[in-house]
């Protein structure tokens, strides 16, 4: 069966891009459009293996989700991948505080996210 | 003993805004777009309401705030989509969508530039607009500035329309905390 993974970004392009990439490298993709969407899918779906998750997002943001979702316990050991336009180091901080694995900085390069995926998945 | 970090020179930070927002206008660009040709004289004319797709997004900031915009054609735009998408997605959606990623990711860029002068923002989620006639009209004329791109596949337009507090100067620290390089994973 194939690793679940949510891609979380308001831009339907950037989830197609991250989606695709993941799907060809045999991942099985949902999505959510905002962070209110990814803490309900990451609530509905207890076999997720990782989330990647845009920072800037309109009803509720990144840091905000990733804040909510960890502070679920069920999720201690759910991996959170950022991916945003945003590279300042106090937000990379509160990421790593809050529990994030990793962050990268738009744009990215398709082979770095599926092998981080890959790792963090194993 | 160390030594106190040094500065560069004070710059206004217009100025710094500008002359970062054009080097980010320009390095996307290139990500994304057919080969930059040159970048026209600034302060440019608005562009023509014929190339009517435009993605607009605010920020606002302690020290500065203000609107940027992207104004081309949709089919610029769709060019500009992702090598391993662009064959997928056709429609009006989808080239909106994608203006808007531009304009975030654009600010984005600039906002990590402008970090090494102390100076960081809120930004706020991008707009997209597409209409049969598209005409921005910025907030204010005195403080709004058009610049363009020539490309292979014609030309990008760019509005910013920034405030400050009265002539505020910046400088750029040396010894400011590296911001996060675009592409890499920063595993923790």
């Amino acid at each position: 069966m194939s690793k679940k993974i949510l891609v979380v970004d308001d831009s339907a392009t950037v989830r197609q891009q991250v989606g695709m990439a993941l799907s060809q490298a045999g991942f099985e993709v949902l999505e959510a459009v905002d962070g209110i969407d990814g803490a309900g899918q990451v609530a509905a779906n207890d076999d997720l293996k990782l989330v990647i998750c845009d920072v800037n997002m309109p009803r509720m943001n990144g840091l905000e989700m990733l804040e909510q979702v960890k502070d679920d316990g069920s999720n201690a050991d759910l991996p959170v991948i950022m991916l945003t336009t945003e590279g300042d180091p106090a937000l990379i901080a509160r990421a790593k505080k809050a529990g994030a694995k990793g962050w990268i900085v738009k744009p990215f390069k398709a082979e770095l996210l599926v092998n981080a995926a890959r790792k963090l998945t194993a | 003993m160390t030594e106190a970090a040094t500065t560069l020179e004070d710059v206004s930070a217009l100025g710094a805004f500008e002359a970062r927002l054009t080097e980010a206008f320009l390095e996307l660009m290139r990500e994304y777009g057919d080969v930059v040709k040159g970048i026209g004289s600034s302060p440019a004319p608005a562009p023509s309401p014929l190339e009517n797709v435009a993605g607009v997004i605010g920020f606002a900031g302690d020290l500065m705030a203000g609107t940027i915009g992207i104004q081309t054609t949709p089919e610029i735009v769709h060019a500009m989509l992702p090598e391993t998408v662009r064959a997928r997605l056709h429609t009006a959606t989808c080239v909106r969508d994608w203006m808007g990623e531009l304009a975030n990711q654009l600010l984005g860029r600039t906002k990590n530039k402008m970090l090494r002068y102390g100076v960081t923002f809120q930004m706020s989620p991008p707009t997209a607009v597409t209409g049969t006639l598209l005409n921005i009209m910025p907030s204010s004329s005195d403080t709004a500035q058009w610049s363009c791109v020539e490309t292979d596949a014609g030309q990008i337009h760019l509005l910013y329309d920034v405030r400050t507090d009265g002539e505020l100067v910046l400088q750029e620290s040396q010894d400011s905390e590296t911001v996060a390089p675009e592409g890499d994973l920063v595993l923790f």
